[in-house]
């Protein structure tokens, strides 16, 4: 185990570290040139904006998960019938691969054929014309956010599903019994008993959103114009588009910082809750 | 009344996890005809199956679909293998380091693949699994360049100037065999031969009608004739 450990993630990750600091072209040997990257990269106003849209589709995406997630966990903890069935129908996207969705969301966006325009404009009349939703810098990054949001919110509504149902019913009772109203016992009992929970999943995917590629990669690859374009997808666009791989690492190691606090504070939480 | 609102949350969220699969199932039984028009968008009329023929005539998608096979159950496999082996290490062995084993494994798990990727992608190179199913790796061809230095042919390097990751491996090349020319073409990128052909086929013939000249090093300008 450690010496899986050790060969897979520790050797590659001290190795990206040393071609970080090197000039290094995809099939020739690194010449090292210390922190010229990273200096390069800091005084880049395309690196700049990557950073800036990597924030706003984080914090945007996330928001909107919990957001959804929390509706989601509520209806299905709701006396309803058929419960299983529809968990099972909300989880799909979750289940589903993410880059046939993103595929898939690629021709609903489209500007002229794609079925979101036919509905906006010929079946429910709201707009006159069509949109390029994933060609117009308007509304490229919504559209990118959107499809994070459809396809991560289930992760979010499945945990608190199963931190309400540890909920004990007592407690909802009492809460009754001194004339609390839904939204009261929503606020004083389900919120403070899911806290935990609720930390847990947002720092999780708060770390996965701002590490996600495939999405904004397949749709717009940070187009149009950069306008969605994040750290991941600049990474592999430095790496791979303009093969200068020492530029490309640099620009993941500056994802690093952000990360590790999160990272931080998920395993103080998480070591919390297993105390419990 | 809560069990109506319930109900319709639940509708509205449904139809808008299902509606792009059902949108994607339908557009695969429509034919070319339809999917570039704005005809028959929620139903396929005519309802085809010709994209399913020819994905499995006309494509290798059934090998595809074994080697996707391979890959999940293999790599499940080993990773059910190794993770209860060490899973067990960490819950029941007491050892020195457990307590960080257990967090380095956590944040093993959250690093970003975009900064493993680069390395990792080196490493499989190296072991020569690259393109193959047992490294997962995108195409590479062995290196050469340790084998430049005993030719002793003559030799013409040609680059675009633009293309500064080219530029820089044939002005190495240049330097590592002897008997070599350098061109590095003005205003052209990677595809000299598109972007210059004029001057990328008067280079190529001088060369060739030149191999007994004494060599150096050959600049060219487009527009003027390429000095020597």
């Amino acid at each position: 185990m450690i010496v899986l450990v050790l060969a897979l993630v520790a050797y590659p990750f001290c190795y990206a570290i040393y071609l970080s600091l090197t000039h290094k072209l995809v099939g020739m040997p690194p010449i090292f040139v210390g922190l010229e990257n990273y200096i390069r990269l800091a005084e880049d106003g395309f690196f700049h904006r990557a950073v800036w849209n990597s924030f706003l589709f984080t914090s945007a995406s996330v928001g909107f998960k919990l957001l959804l997630g929390m509706l989601m966990a509520l209806v299905l903890a709701s006396a309803i019938r058929w419960r299983s069935f529809w968990t099972g129908v909300l989880l799909i996207p979750w289940v589903a691969p993410t880059v046939v969705s993103a595929l898939n969301f690629l021709w609903i966006f489209d500007g002229s054929l794609g079925v979101l325009n036919y509905l906006v404009v010929r079946v429910f009349k709201i707009l006159p014309q069509g949109v390029g939703w994933l060609s117009e810098p308007g509304t490229a990054m919504a559209s990118v956010i959107a499809v994070n949001i459809w396809r991560g919110f289930p992760f979010f509504g499945i945990s608190f599903l199963a931190g309400m149902k540890a909920i004990p019913a007592e407690m909802y009772e009492a809460a009754s019994v001194d004339g609390a109203n839904a939204w009261q016992r929503f606020r004083h009992v389900t919120l403070p008993s899911l806290k935990n929970i609720v930390i847990i999943v947002t720092l999780l995917s708060t770390i996965w959103t701002f590490n996600d590629f495939q999405i904004i990669y397949i749709l717009t690859k940070g187009g149009p114009g950069g306008t969605t374009m994040v750290m991941p997808v600049l990474t592999y666009e430095t790496a791979f588009g303009a093969q200068r791989l020492g530029e490309a690492i640099a620009v993941a190691l500056y994802l690093l910082p952000p990360l590790a606090l999160s990272i931080i504070v998920l395993a103080k939480y998480m070591r919390k809750g297993r105390k419990r | 009344m809560q069990r109506v609102l319930s109900y319709a949350v639940l509708v509205v969220l449904a139809l808008l996890v299902l509606f792009p699969f059902y949108w994607m199932t339908i557009t695969s039984f429509k034919n070319e005809e339809q999917m570039r028009s704005l005809t028959s968008m929620f139903w396929p009329s005519p309802f085809v199956g010709e994209n399913y023929e020819q994905l499995v005539s006309k494509t290798e998608f059934v090998k595809w679909y074994g080697n996707s096979a391979i890959v999940a159950i293999s790599s499940t496999f080993v990773a059910t293998a190794v993770g209860t082996i060490g899973a067990y290490a960490i819950a029941r062995l007491r050892f020195l380091g457990r307590g960080f084993m257990a967090s380095a494994t956590l944040i093993t798990y959250l690093v970003p693949p975009s900064i493993l990727f680069i390395p990792l992608y080196a490493q499989i190179r190296n072991l020569g699994l690259s393109n193959s199913l047992r490294g997962i790796g995108v195409g590479a061809q062995p290196s050469f360049h340790k084998e430049l230095f005993g030719l002793s042919i003559p030799s013409l390097f040609v680059a675009g100037e633009e293309d500064a990751k080219f530029s820089e491996i044939a002005r190495r090349m240049h330097r590592t065999v002897s008997e070599s020319k350098l061109c590095l073409m003005a205003e052209s990128g990677h595809a000299v031969h598109l972007e210059q052909p004029e001057f990328f086929n008067r280079a190529v013939l001088d060369f060739l009608s030149a191999v007994d000249c004494p060599l150096n090093t050959l600049q060219t300008q487009p527009g003027s004739q390429p000095n020597r």
